[in-house]
């Protein structure tokens, strides 16, 4: 699809010190997408200089306030910017534009208002065996707590309408928001369905990936944020 | 009367004291530093008569004053806790927002680039 086709679109990035790889993972979302945004979540690196220069529209978060709390500023920006769909994307690296289009497919045609991408049914191949498990646990998780019926429910890759966009209200600043995420497109009532993308985990990305410990203290913060809503 | 009840009662005193004034300050709540005096009287009552804490645990169930006055302080506790960790929670909720007003004010664009102009497209292989 060209440029033109996807004018309606916006990604939607959340950064925090990827000044080495942000450069080039802003230059293949721009082969097929003309309208980038990057929101900087207080980097102490120059993420947003090096984001800005590679052709996206930059917020900058003057404070650390997570990756959850900077989707929720793209989002908010890009739809206040028009935007008819909406595709959230890692700065990491691990995902390709090409999925993104994808993801878009079934928003276009009026299919779901709500795409996320699956990269545990085709791919699991690729993903490390520990993360597999990790990520397989969280599954069921968002299963048990809050009926969420996906394989995948922690993908950073995922496609929205503007009505499920403008329904959206991340509140979990943290890594928690995925399941938050997750669970507010199944309670609105919109329609939801997967497809299955691809990732590339590099070094630079699993470095940057959250260790197994991490896992309780996500489930602890999307279980409170529950009882507090 | 011993020299921590004399202290105790001192401190405890002048507390609801501070505490009745401001309740009847002309601005401001009334029910919390209220709420605050009966808490501070109670505790100067206590150290007037320690016996009194036994008479209200054993009308409560509880066997020792001091049990009771433990308990009291263990549940007190527990709610101060929940309610800095709510407060807290507010407070965090409240920097997001502001940080996101801010950086939605302070967003900036590049030029758009005409297609024509742009690097070479992808053709779709879907």
């Amino acid at each position: 699809m060209s440029l033109q086709a996807n004018d309606d679109t916006w990604i939607v990035i959340a950064a925090y010190c990827e000044e080495a790889v942000i450069a080039e993972v802003i230059a293949g979302a721009r082969l097929r997408f003309a309208n980038v945004v990057v929101v900087d979540d207080g980097s102490t690196d120059r993420t947003l200089e090096v984001a800005y220069a590679a052709g996206a529209s930059v917020l900058r978060h003057a404070v650390n306030r997570g990756q959850g709390a900077a989707l929720q500023t793209g989002i908010s920006y890009a739809r206040k910017k028009g935007a008819k769909f909406l595709v959230t994307f890692d700065a990491d690296g691990q995902h390709d534009p090409e999925d993104a289009e994808r993801l878009l497919e079934p928003l276009r045609k009026g299919e779901a208002d709500a795409v996320f991408g699956d990269r545990l049914t085709e791919s699991s191949d690729s993903v490390p065996a520990g993360r597999r498990f990790l990520l397989r646990c969280a599954v069921l998780f968002s299963r048990w707590t809050s009926g969420v019926d996906l394989h995948d429910a922690h993908n950073g890759l995922r496609a929205f309408s503007a009505g499920m966009a403008d329904e959206l209200d991340i509140t979990l600043d943290g890594m928690a928001h995925a399941s938050e995420i997750a669970d507010q497109v199944h309670r609105s009532g919109r329609t939801y369905t997967e497809v299955a993308v691809r990732i590339r985990y590099t070094a630079h990305s699993q470095e940057k990936g959250q260790r197994w410990t991490a896992a309780f203290g996500i489930a602890f913060d999307y279980l409170i944020g529950r009882v507090l809503r | 009367m011993t020299a921590f009840q004399i202290a105790g009662i001192t401190v405890c005193g002048c507390m609801a004291l501070v505490s009745l004034r401001r309740a009847f300050a002309k601005s401001g709540a009334r029910l919390q530093p209220l709420g605050w005096t009966g808490i501070w009287a109670a505790a100067t009552a206590a150290f007037i008569n320690p016996d009194a804490t036994t008479v209200m645990a054993r009308r409560l169930g509880i066997e020792r004053g001091a049990d009771m006055v433990l308990y009291s302080a263990v549940v007190a506790g527990a709610v101060a806790f929940w309610l800095v960790s709510l407060r807290l929670r507010t407070q965090s909720r409240q920097i997001t927002l502001l940080t996101r007003e801010i950086a939605v004010i302070t967003a900036k664009s590049p030029d758009i680039v005409a297609e024509q102009d742009a690097p070479s497209r992808v053709e779709s292989t879907t």
